[in-house]
């Protein structure tokens, strides 16, 4: 239903209704938000990185050929740009010297400041065991925690069989697991 | 239950650590399994308190801004081309016309003075000028 819907959206842009991809993005922005989130852990870059991934998706549009879904197509193209974003910043972190890992982590109103450093310093294990995975493993991992895509899901986004899939996720867990046991070594 | 087996139990929590009797017995008695198990726990949290943030408001807006943006941006380029085009023509001609009379210019204040040079400071002054035209091949043709 939601893909036949998906699709009658699409044909209503194609045939020069722009102002329909409004209902598009109202209905993906969330999720899109989401795993941006899960690659970037800022809340304004992961709002940035997600409207350049709608643009993307609007100007690629002509290429959705609608055998896959909406979603499937969307997702794979809002990975692809935050593991490039992410790229490129470490790449520039490189020269200006700046600690991106601490970033992002402000104060919530009413929010105690023993609760703030301790979402704090949960935000810097995650984004210490999330850096340590391969691209694929965080792609896999963001979309798995993320996004709660069921491992059919995951295979069809990243365009892996179900085993692959499902290998890759059990992999990417047991790096995280081996990142945390070096964290906590006695 | 040993450190082994407590990993692997571990391993299978995907959204929250709620380990089983055996589990919780061996954690009890060793520090670093325990220490495993609470920062797993940690980074699970991590990820929910991460997904509980919602999109900012007004994300649809500022992306169909973005893309009439574009499109305006492309549109009123598309309307200036031609006009662009012609400029660039114009401004290549009147560029290559001024640059021609400037060097004209140049090369006539270099003639004028040649003659001046040689009318004026030479013994006979004009005379070889007279000769050349006199002389020359032009004149003797017609």
């Amino acid at each position: 239903m939601k893909m036949q819907e998906d699709n009658a959206i699409i044909a209503l842009i194609r045939a020069g209704d722009k102002e329909a991809y409004r209902q598009l993005v109202e209905r993906y922005q969330q999720k899109v938000f989401q795993t941006c989130m899960g690659f970037v852990h800022d809340e304004e870059d992961a709002a940035d990185l997600s409207q350049d991934v709608f643009i993307r998706a609007y100007e690629k549009l002509s290429s959705f050929k609608g055998e896959a879904q909406f979603s499937t197509w969307l997702y794979r193209m809002t990975t692809n740009v935050a593991i490039n974003f992410v790229r490129k910043r470490k790449f520039r972190s490189l020269f200006q010297r700046m600690d991106v890992g601490t970033s992002g982590a402000q104060i919530k109103s009413g929010e105690g400041a023993d609760a703030h450093v301790l979402r704090t310093e949960q935000k810097k294990l995650l984004k210490q065991a999330i850096a340590r995975l391969t691209s694929s493993q965080q792609k896999a991992f963001v979309l798995s925690h993320y996004q709660e895509l069921s491992n059919q899901e995951l295979a069809d986004v990243m365009g892996l069989s179900l085993k692959a899939a499902e290998s890759l996720l059990f992999r990417a867990r047991a790096r995280m697991q081996t990142t945390l046991k070096k964290m906590v070594k006695l | 239950m040993n450190c082994s087996v407590f990993e692997k139990e571990l391993l299978a929590h995907q959204h929250k650590v709620e380990l089983g009797l055996d589990a919780r017995l061996h954690a009890d008695s060793c520090l670093h399994c325990r220490l495993l198990a609470q920062s797993q726990q940690t980074l699970l949290s991590a990820v929910a308190d991460e997904k509980l943030v919602r999109v900012p408001p007004f994300l649809s807006t500022r992306v169909m801004a973005d893309l009439n943006n574009r499109e305006m941006t492309v549109h009123s380029y598309r309307v200036w081309k031609p006009a662009l085009q012609v400029a660039a023509v114009l401004l290549a001609l009147v560029g290559g016309y001024s640059g021609s009379v400037l060097m004209d210019q140049g090369s006539a204040i270099d003639d004028f003075s040649a003659v001046l040079s040689d009318y004026f400071l030479m013994d006979e002054p004009g005379l070889s000028i007279e000769e050349g035209w006199l002389y020359s091949e032009s004149y003797e043709n017609e």
